[in-house]
């Protein structure tokens, strides 16, 4: 069947797209930092595991150099710098975005700015067979892993202390502080997570769309694609948007080929200017 | 970022008058001590300055936060590079169709981005700004798509180095004088009111949505005319001039001088342009350089270069006679950064 | 009160914010010329209405009309131009603008100076005029040019009276003027409301009892969102439903 083939591909690249998200909806939409460095942070985890799996041999160790490598780049981002920044939209914005242009510059410096693609995560990079048809099983395995995540992201959240102390420190600051959470400190592993959430994205998906340095600033917008259409911070949110879009995309590239980005920024901006909230976003209600 | 909260004393005055008159007294003699790539580089520091005027029209001067500009720019780069080179329209009047087009976009945005504040509003214009340029890039049959437009003529305008740079210096000056009255009128100055209080501004009788489409629509003219000057200037047009990268490049601009005030964007673009021409000729990194300004300008120059200069003035002034009373309080200086609500429709919502 | 007209008008207002309900069927009727307290326990609903009477707030349900005109749904910018005007509870300027924009600005908004786009703000018409003469009466030259937001607490909240007052409203809505105030500049302000030309309308949240019952012809007392009743202040005065629903209300209200 065709269709279903085209609604499995779909599917599969909003699993990727949720990867690619998840990071995003951790720093932007949980903590408030406008961070436009999850692209370059993408980048770091991309091009650290291609290059360390490539001396070692060994695809684990480069995936965990990639991981280990965005994180302790995204924990010092937060602590040294964004906090110093934090009152500041636009002084967040110039940060990462110096950041992401630093880290862009010195990737096509060291390993020039031709594509390079990092190894398939080993036993996926054959075809499983569905129903007769034959299909990628990397794809298979991201959409499940996608899963996942998200599961795996709400329930660390709503279910753990972790999750509460984070949820609490957004929600009231300096309350959080009187009551003597280490707000800079959780805030710095917070952030941490995300950037190794970016850097995973990287590995794994570069594998996907093979790496390039301009790769980065692509990958930043469609991560803020799909959090803002599910609602900046909601994981379930991004989880939906990144299927609809995923959805959109194969479907568009099918019927109006050369449109298909135009509708994704169009109900990224109209979901911004009617349900500013997103589409599972929480609703603030504020008093007079 | 608030312009004019610096009340400058007598001296400081005089040193702006005469620092204006001597930019000037530069801009005429300029074509005769430059060589011809020189010449260049000050045409498009011109451009590009102008563009960041206009960008900070409603970005330092009206508080709103839009990180989409480069749409006005490269609407405008459209128009004329289009007209030119599909149409055979001559560019003075395609000049004037630019920016009545930047004009309208404006409206548009500006209806639809007030009362949107902090992270949502450079959402919005981020987004709005790309959906142009997902459009450039897509309708390949009339924009060229990822490639654009090249070898696009003159049509009419001067195709001498020198004779453009006249037209762009005359441009912009009479842009900037038009401006700068404009942001002390009655109209300007309800954008300044807007930024400091949407409540108040409310309340007192002005009509909020109406002051945001006004700094936007002037804001996008200009904008969009020095997108059309640059497609002149280049003959060429591309999606990158609609690209976000270009609006996070202008607000660069504009905070490195000094979103507070008037000249500060100018000085932005003009340091930034030359640096980016010395650097770059020397060494292949000048991304990472530019990167490294902007981590610094975000940790240390929030208020710019001319916001550093006029704390210092003021600290030089003595506190004595009657205009003392009125030097800068460098406190004042640096309680600039309010913290803004993630969003703000309002009281309500 | 000089008229039977009526200058301001709530009819069966309420204003929800989800499950909470701030005013609950709330009718209110000032007629021209009269001073009317509104008075009431912390979380009473007093502020609420006000973001109703002017405009900052829509109401849930139910009507609101100046001078028998329908302003329900009339943003505040027009409610203003119609001759309403308020203070806010707390300092709400134009804090990085000087003492003179700020004047300037509102007088500008009264009339199609406004529109002006090419002219010098303090040039337009008697623009500069007229706000030199106000800050001279209220003794603010010395502060013209000032940033507001560095001029002290009491100058501020004088401030925010006179860009109220300004422009010569019909209705005035005081949002607790003299809270924060020394006493003697609080005196003074009273003096101020008291002399009003007696064609102003004024509404006036206070919470100093005594402040109140001295300019009030008519007092209304709101209570948990709802008016608990209505009356000259000698009545409030002897009504034991105010002093029952305000005992708790009182204790920590200040003075």
């Amino acid at each position: 069947m065709n269709w279903s083939i085209d609604i499995l591909n779909g599917l599969a690249y909003g699993g990727l797209l949720f990867v690619i998200a998840s990071g995003l909806n951790m720093t932007i939409g949980m903590m408030h930092r406008v961070n436009l460095a999850h692209g370059a942070l993408f980048l770091v985890g991309g091009y650290l595991a291609l290059d360390i799996a490539d001396r070692t041999g060994n695809y684990l160790i480069g995936l965990l150099a990639g991981v280990v490598g965005a994180f302790v780049i995204g924990l010092v981002l937060e602590r040294f710098l964004l906090q110093r920044v934090a009152d500041s939209d636009v002084a967040q914005i110039l940060l990462t975005v110096g950041a992401g242009l630093l880290i862009q510059d010195q990737i096509r410096a060291r390993y020039t700015a031709n594509p390079l693609t990092p190894p398939t995560p080993p036993g996926l990079d054959g075809s499983s067979n569905i129903g007769g048809a034959m299909f990628p099983t990397l794809k298979l395995a991201t959409l499940a892993l996608a899963i996942v995540l998200a599961i795996a992201m709400t329930m660390v959240l709503k279910k753990t202390k972790l999750g509460a102390l984070v949820r609490a420190s957004v929600d009231d600051n300096s309350m959080a502080r009187s009551v003597g959470v280490r707000v800079p400190w959780l805030y710095m592993w917070v952030f941490g997570a995300g950037g190794a959430l970016a850097g995973f994205a990287g590995v794994w998906g570069g594998s996907y769309l093979s790496l390039e340095p301009e790769l980065g600033w692509e990958i930043l917008l469609l991560g803020l694609v799909v959090i803002v259409i599910g609602g900046l911070d909601s994981i379930g949110g991004a989880f939906l948007a990144a299927m609809i879009i995923g959805l959109l995309t194969q479907f568009g590239r099918l019927y109006f080929p050369s449109f298909a980005s135009f509708f994704v920024y169009g109900i990224a901006v109209f979901v911004l200017l009617v349900r500013p909230n997103g589409l599972l976003g929480r609703v603030v209600t504020r008093e007079a | 970022m608030r312009p004019d909260r610096l009340k400058l004393g007598g001296s400081a005055r005089g040193l702006r008058t005469a620092l204006v008159l001597g930019a000037l007294a530069a801009l005429v003699v300029l074509p005769e001590v430059l060589s011809n790539f020189q010449l260049y580089v000050a045409t498009r520091v011109l451009i590009f300055g102008l563009f960041a005027t206009g960008y900070n029209l409603v970005f330092g001067y009206g508080g709103m936060h839009s990180l989409g500009h480069a749409a006005f720019f490269g609407l405008g780069a459209y128009v004329l590079g289009l007209g030119v080179a599909n149409y055979d329209l001559p560019a003075t009047p395609l000049l004037v169709a630019a920016t009545v087009a930047g004009a309208a976009m404006g409206v548009v945005w500006g209806l639809l981005c007030v009362r949107i504040r902090g992270i949502y509003l450079l959402l919005l214009t981020l987004g709005l700004g790309q959906l142009l340029w997902a459009l450039a890039s897509q309708l390949v049959s009339l924009t060229g798509g990822d490639n654009g437009v090249a070898n696009i003529s003159r049509a009419g305008l001067p195709t001498g180095s020198v004779g453009f740079y006249w037209l762009c210096a005359m441009v912009t000056v009479v842009t900037l004088v038009l401006l700068h009255a404009f942001q002390r009128s009655p109209v300007g100055m309800s954008i300044a009111a807007m930024r400091e209080s949407a409540l108040r501004t409310a309340a007192s009788g002005y009509n909020v949505r109406g002051i945001g489409a006004t700094a936007f629509a002037v804001s996008g003219a200009v904008c969009a005319l020095a997108g059309a000057l640059n497609t002149s200037f280049t003959a060429a047009v591309s999606p990158d001039s609609l690209h976000w990268l270009t609006s996070a490049t202008v607000m660069v601009y504009a905070i490195v001088g000094g979103a507070g005030f008037f000249f500060g964007p100018f000085l932005g673009a003009g340091i930034l342009i030359v640096l980016e021409v010395i650097i770059s000729a020397k060494w292949s990194q000048w991304t990472s350089v530019l990167g490294i300004i902007y981590i610094v300008t975000a940790l240390s120059l929030k208020e710019g270069i001319l916001g550093k200069a006029a704390a210092v003035i003021a600290r030089g002034t003595p506190r004595s006679g009657g205009t003392a009373a009125a030097a800068v309080d460098p406190a004042q200086v640096n309680s600039s950064d309010k913290h803004e609500p993630i969003v703000a429709r309002g009281i309500t919502s | 009160m000089t008229d039977d007209v009526v200058a301001l008008e709530a009819h069966e207002v309420t204003r929800r914010f989800g499950e909470f309900v701030a005013n609950q069927s709330v009718n209110l009727s000032v007629r021209m010329g009269e001073r009317r307290a509104l008075i009431g326990p912390n979380g009473a609903g007093k502020t609420t209405l006000f973001n109703m009477l002017a405009g900052q707030l829509p109401p849930s349900s139910g009507r609101i009309t100046l001078f028998g005109q329908d302003v329900t749904h009339v943003r505040p910018e027009r409610r203003a131009r119609l001759g309403l005007a308020r203070t806010f509870q707390l300092n709400v300027l134009f804090d990085g603008l000087t003492t003179l924009e700020n004047l300037e600005i509102t007088l500008a908004a009264g009339d199609a100076s406004r529109f002006v786009f090419y002219r010098k703000l303090g040039a337009v018409a008697s623009i500069r005029r007229r706000g030199m003469e106000i800050l001279k009466k209220w003794g603010l030259e010395s502060v013209a040019d000032k940033r507001v937001g560095s001029l002290s607490y009491g100058r501020q909240r004088q401030l925010e009276i006179i860009l109220a007052l300004c422009r010569q409203p019909r209705v005035l809505l005081l949002d607790e003027p003299t809270a924060g105030l020394a006493a003697a500049d609080a005196a003074e302000l009273v003096q101020v409301i008291a002399s009003l030309p007696r064609d102003v309308t004024v509404v006036m949240i206070e919470h100093d009892i005594d402040v109140a019952f001295s300019i009030a012809d008519k007092v209304t007392v709101l209570y948990d969102g709802s008016v608990l009743c209505e009356g000259t202040p000698g009545e409030i005065a002897a009504d034991e439903r105010v002093t029952t629903a305000y005992l708790g209300g009182l204790a920590n209200a200040p003075d």
